[in-house]
C-alpha cells in the first residue's frame, strides 16, 4: 500500500516535471541555430550566449556554441549559459562543474559533455556514469579536439608526410 | 533521448565525404587510364584556376573577414559540391568544414607557401610549429607542394613535418586558445581606441 502511495507521488512529480513551461531561453529561441534541435528537449545541453554586441546565440549543446565561437573569434563574449544537466536551469557555463566523457552518449559529439551547477551532482554522475570533472576552458578545449572526428574521414588515408 | 537523428546523420555524411577524397583501394584507380585523365582533369579543369583566380572570386575569408591576396601563403579552397569556399587558413577552413558536415565536400585546396597556387591539401608537406607567425594561429601550420621546400623551411625556421591528417588535428587542438587570443587582440584593440 505505502509502495502503492510513493509510486503515485513519484508519477504526480513527474507529470508536473513534463508539464512545466519551458524556459524563457527555450520559448525565445526553441531551436538551435546551428542544428536545428529542439532545446527543449535538449534542454539539458542547451547553451545560449550573450555576446558583447547584445546579440544572443541559442545552441542544444558546448558542440555547436564552439562551432559560433569559431566562426565570430572577433565578438567579445559578455556571457556563456548552460543548462544545468539535472535540472535544466541556466548555469553560468565557466563556473559550472563539468563533466567531461562518461557512458551517456554527447549531445552532437560522441563524448559527453554535461554541465551541473552543484558539484555533488557532477560527482553523483561520476559514480554512476565514469566520466571526469573539468573547468569550462577544459571541456571547450575538449569540444574542438572532438571536432576533429568530422574532419578525420577526409584524411584518413592521408599519404605520410614524414 | 533520442540521439539517432544526428548521429546517423553524422555517420552518412561522414562515410559520403571518405568515399569521395579517400576512395577504398580496390577503387582507386581502376585502369592507369582512367587515373591520367583523372589526374589531367584535376589539373587542368577541375581544380582551382591559375595562380590567384580563387582570390579574384572569393577575395575574403567568409569566417574572419581577411583578406585572401595578403595571405595567399595560406589560404585554402574548399570544394564543396553546393559551390566553394574561400578560406585564409587552415584555422576557418576547419570551422567551415565543421559548421557544414551536411555539404559534400569534393577536394580541399592549400596555396603553396612559397609560390602561392594551390595544391591538394592531402598531398601536400605541412610544417606544423616553427618560429614564423601562423594566420589565425599561435602554432603555424604550412604547406608545400615539394618536400625539399617544406625541409628548407625547417633548417631555417623551425616546426616539424606532418602530413594533412595531423596538420587537421593539431588546428583543433589549438582552436580554443587561437580563439581566445583572436578576442582578446580585439578586446585590447577596443581599449586602445577607446582612450
Amino acid at each position: 500500500m505505502r509502495r502503492t502511495r510513493v509510486a503515485a507521488l513519484m508519477l504526480a512529480a513527474l507529470c508536473l516535471v513534463s508539464a512545466a513551461p519551458p524556459a524563457d531561453d527555450i520559448k525565445k529561441h526553441p531551436e538551435c541555430i546551428y542544428c536545428g534541435m529542439d532545446r527543449e528537449k535538449f534542454g539539458y545541453s542547451r547553451m545560449l550566449i550573450r555576446y558583447d554586441d547584445g546579440t544572443e546565440v541559442p545552441t542544444c549543446s558546448i558542440h555547436c556554441t564552439g562551432i559560433d565561437l569559431a566562426l565570430h573569434p572577433h565578438k567579445g563574449v559578455r556571457a556563456s549559459l548552460v543548462g544545468d544537466y539535472n535540472t535544466r536551469v541556466l548555469l553560468d557555463a565557466e563556473k559550472a562543474f563539468w563533466v567531461l566523457g562518461g557512458d551517456r552518449m554527447g549531445v552532437m559529439s560522441l563524448r559527453g559533455k554535461w554541465a551541473f551547477g552543484d558539484r555533488k551532482d557532477a560527482e553523483a554522475f561520476l559514480k554512476e556514469h565514469g566520466g571526469s570533472v573539468v573547468s569550462y576552458d577544459e571541456v571547450m578545449k575538449a569540444t574542438f579536439q572532438d571536432m576533429y572526428e568530422i574532419l578525420r574521414p577526409l584524411c584518413e588515408e592521408c599519404p605520410s608526410r614524414t | 533521448m533520442n540521439q539517432g537523428g544526428w548521429q546517423t546523420a553524422w555517420t552518412s555524411a561522414r562515410s559520403d565525404r571518405h568515399d569521395v577524397l579517400c576512395p577504398k583501394k580496390e577503387d582507386r584507380l581502376r585502369t592507369p587510364l582512367v587515373s591520367m585523365v583523372l589526374a589531367a582533369l584535376l589539373l587542368i579543369g577541375a581544380a582551382p584556376g591559375g595562380i590567384g583566380e580563387d582570390i579574384r572570386d572569393h577575395p575574403d575569408c567568409p569566417i574572419c573577414g581577411m583578406d585572401r591576396q595578403q595571405y595567399a601563403h595560406s589560404r585554402m579552397l574548399i570544394d564543396y559540391q553546393e559551390g566553394p569556399v574561400g578560406t585564409c587558413s587552415i584555422h576557418c577552413t576547419a570551422a567551415d568544414i565543421a559548421v557544414n558536415r551536411h555539404k559534400r565536400v569534393r577536394g580541399i585546396f592549400v596555396a603553396d607557401y612559397s609560390g602561392r597556387q594551390l595544391i591538394p591539401a592531402t598531398m601536400a608537406f605541412w610544417v606544423i610549429g616553427g618560429n614564423r607567425s601562423g594566420v589565425m594561429t599561435q602554432r603555424a601550420k604550412w604547406a608545400f607542394e615539394n618536400k625539399a621546400d617544406a625541409q628548407a623551411f625547417i633548417r631555417e625556421h623551425g616546426g616539424s613535418l606532418a602530413n594533412f591528417d595531423e596538420a587537421v588535428k593539431a588546428t583543433f587542438e589549438d582552436m580554443y586558445a587561437d580563439i581566445k587570443a583572436v578576442r582578446e587582440r580585439g578586446r585590447k584593440q577596443k581599449a586602445r581606441g577607446m582612450r
